[in-house]
């Protein structure tokens, strides 16, 4: 091994160059979704992956070449989640699932010069079937699971293909399974992992079958107050599983592994800290010895794949092994094999690869640009007459699935303002084809370099559909983003997602994530008071003649026709126009408060309603925020709310607690009926400090 | 009482106000009726002077009171008196700036030396004397209460309305000047006064 390396040291340096740098020009992307690698003994990498709803394609490259070989490997309608695994023997199998309106199937096969040469059907049953994977035992018997989605149910079904028993991992409930991984320890256990959302937010639970019994659930996290997601597993040097997932950490999403030992699940270790969006992990052995961890990472238009190996009972730093401007890389896979390492990964639908030496991994901790700690800021610098359209392709405009930015809800909303408030703009910040993830990660980075003080939020269809997260967990991170938008200063506009009427929504399945992810988002503007539009309802209930709401779609059945953004521009309008805009303090100075015989200073803060505003019976009432001259933007606090009676005629506030000495900053919002918030006014200073 | 016996000693050799109208002419024997002591009741309109008084509790207010007086003759159509006064009044006003509630209630006490004139039913006179106000106010902001001492001067008239020799009635116009100070906060608690007294005479 050693003497074939000494010959491609320079080789290995410009693949790891090529990898590091930009890994487009090297790699050709290959049009596809849900890859899965192997790597042979000749060190070629092959992965398979899906290329459309109906055919199950595989792709070769090898270290030296680059060569790549592409070929189709299996056509039927409904075939998805390829999942393929070599056995002890090295003979290749594949589980993969084929979903109908009926019934779903689940197959297994092997393959014999990349031509699958038999197959059988595992499981057929009544409802969706995903998320499929296998392991082989110490006896080289197969053991396969998968989720069942059978009316609102989700089960998780383990079947040993030797005895043709199965078992039900889960109690029948009605929380969605994610990402179910089973493993096979060295004592022959058989491990199953997946994340579920039962009392708090998505979680990692685990069983293992010790050849009799099967062990009760039981939960690998330690807490539950944040998501925990994107579970992969493997077993370790010593014999038993090692995990690795993301989870929220509060700011983003970090990367944390445990493994299992004698006394249980040691201490969750946190493999990143950083401010940008870690996720996707996948855990593998190289040699069978040391633990491997790779993930991708997105911060602003920098993306990339990052890993990190367990040396001598600490994982090492990060180390960068692909890099991509302004494509948000997700689902890398990883594969080793004699010391190489092979990884795929998705961005914008299509697939990359890459072939790298373990050896030649070197920590590269400081090339990880990391984000500026977030600002927490009440920002009174924002325009008050520009918009934020975020989201998805639906956002950015699409129409018959191709780009159509100028017929979107965008310009359309535009009009709309300009006519009913003068001068507007709403910014178009859509992204096709991203998930809540990406959105996470990306609205930190928009904001800052935006004016806009009000954000129009619109995302979650992508993840409906891609499968790898619970609807929870989508939106929580929706939730995340309307935060987010609120520390910026931003006054989120939050909106369900639209109905489809493609080939997806008319599996039960999907149709439910579409109902459970709008459903969960519709419980967030009463938690963060934030303004709030049902477009999903809007549009289930369109009703124009003889029109219904399919009518508003275009011919791709996802997004809408014209006549569709402008309803959806008519409809964020309508929301629009009923906002608490924000005031404009026009008067801040020290008074004195007098009796005959005492005197106290006090600050008067004296402001004007917004001109925007059209309703007033709508509104509660001011909230006057204070804090510190001195003091960063994020000490503000609440210091009074004056009720919108008792204060109609004089738009004025005298804040008598404060300290002669000090000099205070002001700020004050407008709050309405139903408690939803407006963005702050102008901030003045009162005091001695100008 | 103790004011009385305070004229009786700096007066000893004084009679009586109608004691020296006996021999005079008509109005001369009216007034001669053995009176020389007045008590009576008071209203009248009291303007602070101060303008931060002004700023919280509004320009002027009503006041009440009771007063008791003393006349000695000097012999030549003049007369002297001597005052005691004691008047009260209360009101609410609110902060300058938050309108924070205050009330204030003030009780001057005046004594007032007065040298009159003999003009028929009418008596016009001018006096001056010493004044101690007591005052009070109370708010959510803070208490103050306590007494200032200052001076007056007025100019009144007393009228001996016909068929009602034992009453008479008063009216007067006074300015004070009494400087309290609280909190480092100097207030002139006087004023310009106007008011107009019912007197019961009679003699002692």
């Amino acid at each position: 091994m050693k003497k074939k390396r000494i010959l491609i040291p320079l080789i290995c340096c410009v693949c790891l160059s090529g990898a590091l740098l930009n890994g487009e020009d090297e790699n050709p992307v290959i049009k596809g979704q849900m890859a899965s690698p192997i790597m042979n003994e000749r060190g070629e990498l092959q992965f398979f992956y899906r290329e459309d709803a109906g055919r199950v394609s595989f792709a070769a490259r090898d270290m030296v070449s680059g060569y790549r070989e592409v070929q189709n490997l299996l056509q039927c309608d409904g075939v998805c989640s390829p999942v393929v695994k070599k056995d002890r023997t090295n003979r290749i199998h594949m589980l993969w699932v084929v979903s109908g309106s009926e019934h779903s199937d689940v197959f297994s096969g092997t393959l014999k010069n990349y031509i699958l040469s038999e197959h059988h059907l595992l499981f057929r049953k009544k409802g969706y079937i995903d998320s499929p994977d296998f392991c082989f035992d110490r006896a080289g018997g197969l053991w396969a699971l998968w989720v069942l989605h059978s009316g609102s149910q989700n089960v998780l079904i383990v079947k040993n293909k030797g005895n043709d028993r199965y078992w039900v991992m889960n109690s029948f409930d009605y929380s969605e399974i994610q990402g179910p991984e089973i493993i096979v320890d060295a004592w022959n256990r058989i491990w199953v992992f997946w994340t579920q959302v039962q009392t708090g937010r998505e979680e990692i639970f685990c069983r293992f079958f010790d050849g009799f019994f099967w062990s009760e659930p039981s939960r690998v996290n330690q807490d539950n107050e944040y998501p925990h997601i994107l579970v992969d597993a493997a077993t370790g040097p010593d014999g038993l599983p090692w995990l690795v997932w993301s989870a929220y950490d509060g700011r983003d999403y970090e990367i944390f592994s445990s493994h299992w030992t004698p006394m249980g699940w040691s201490e969750e270790e946190p493999l990143t800290d950083n401010l940008c969006t870690d996720a996707y992990p996948q855990i593998c052995m190289v040699w069978d010895r040391i633990p491997l961890i790779i993930w991708s990472r997105s911060s602003g238009e920098e993306n990339g794949i990052f890993c990190t190996y367990r040396d001598q009972d600490k994982w090492t730093g990060e180390i960068g092994l692909v890099t991509e401007k302004n494509r948000f890389i997700h689902s890398p896979q990883v594969v080793t094999e004699q010391g190489r390492i092979g990884l795929v990964w998705e961005s914008d639908e299509t697939l990359s690869s890459q072939i790298l030496y373990f050896d030649d991994l070197i920590e590269s901790g400081e090339d990880v640009h990391e984000r500026t700690e977030r600002r927490i800021t009440i920002d009174p610098s924002r325009q008050d007459n520009i918009y934020i359209g975020f989201g998805d392709s639906i956002t950015y405009g699409y129409i018959d699935s191709s780009p159509a930015p100028d017929k979107g809800y965008v310009p359309r909303l535009e009009a709309l303002l300009e006519s009913a408030c003068g001068d507007s703009e709403v910014v178009n910040e859509g992204n096709p084809g991203e998930k809540t993830l990406g959105g996470l990660d990306r609205i930190s980075d928009t904001l800052p370099g935006s004016d806009g003080r009000y954000l129009l939020l619109m995302e979650g269809t992508n993840d409906v559909v891609t499968n790898s997260i619970t609807m929870d967990t989508a939106a929580f991170n929706l939730e995340e983003m309307t935060k987010i938008c609120l520390e910026f200063g931003v006054m989120p506009l939050l909106s369900t997602i639209l109905p489809r009427n493609d080939l997806w929504w008319y599996f039960p399945f999907y149709k439910q994530r579409v109902y459970t992810l709008n459903d969960s988002i519709r419980e967030i503007p009463g938690r963060l008071h934030i303004p709030f539009i049902d477009m999903f309802d809007e549009f289930w209930y369109y009703e124009e003649g003889e029109e219904t709401w399919r009518d508003l779609l275009s011919n791709d059945r996802l997004h809408p026709n014209e006549k569709g953004y402008q309803f959806m521009a008519e409809r964020w309008f309508d929301e629009i126009k009923v906002f608490p805009f924000p005031p404009t303090i026009t008067e801040g100075k020290r008074a004195h408060d007098e009796i005959l015989f005492d005197s106290e200073p006090v600050n008067l803060i004296i402001w004007q309603e917004n001109a925007k505003l059209s309703q007033e019976h709508i509104f509660k009432g001011y909230k006057v925020y204070r804090k510190i001259y001195s003091e960063p933007v994020s000490a503000f606090h609440e210091v009074a709310f004056l009720p919108i009676n008792m204060v109609v005629d004089h738009l004025r506030y005298f804040d008598k607690n404060i300290d002669p000495g000090e000099s205070y900053h002001y700020i004050v919002s407008l709050v309405r009926n139903d408690e939803v918030e407006g963005p702050c006014s102008n901030m003045v200073g009162v005091g001695s400090v100008k | 009482m103790v004011v009385l016996t305070f004229c009786y000693v700096i007066f000893p050799g004084t009679e009586g106000w109608a004691q020296t109208k006996e021999s005079d002419s008509r109005e001369d024997e009216r007034i001669s009726l053995d009176t020389n002591t007045m008590v009576g009741f008071f209203i009248g309109n009291y303007r602070v002077a101060s303008d931060r008084y002004k700023q919280i509790f509004g320009h002027s207010r009503a006041i009440s009171g009771v007063e008791a007086s003393h006349i000695f003759s000097l012999g030549d159509r003049s007369l002297i008196g001597l005052s005691l006064e004691a008047r009260g009044f209360s009101m609410s006003g609110r902060s300058t700036e938050t309108g924070i509630l205050t009330h204030f209630s003030m009780t001057p006490i005046t004594l007032t030396g007065k040298y009159m004139l003999e003009k028929g039913d009418f008596n016009p006179y001018l006096g001056a004397g010493l004044d101690y106000i007591l005052y009070k106010e109370t708010s959510r902001m803070g208490d103050s209460s306590g007494g200032t001492v200052g001076f007056h001067v007025e100019g009144g008239l007393y009228y001996q309305p016909p068929l009602f020799d034992f009453i008479k009635i008063r009216a007067v116009l006074r300015y004070s000047r009494a400087v309290a100070e609280v909190n480092d906060i100097k207030v002139n608690l006087g004023g310009l006064e106007f008011g107009i007294g019912i007197l019961y005479c009679f003699r002692i």
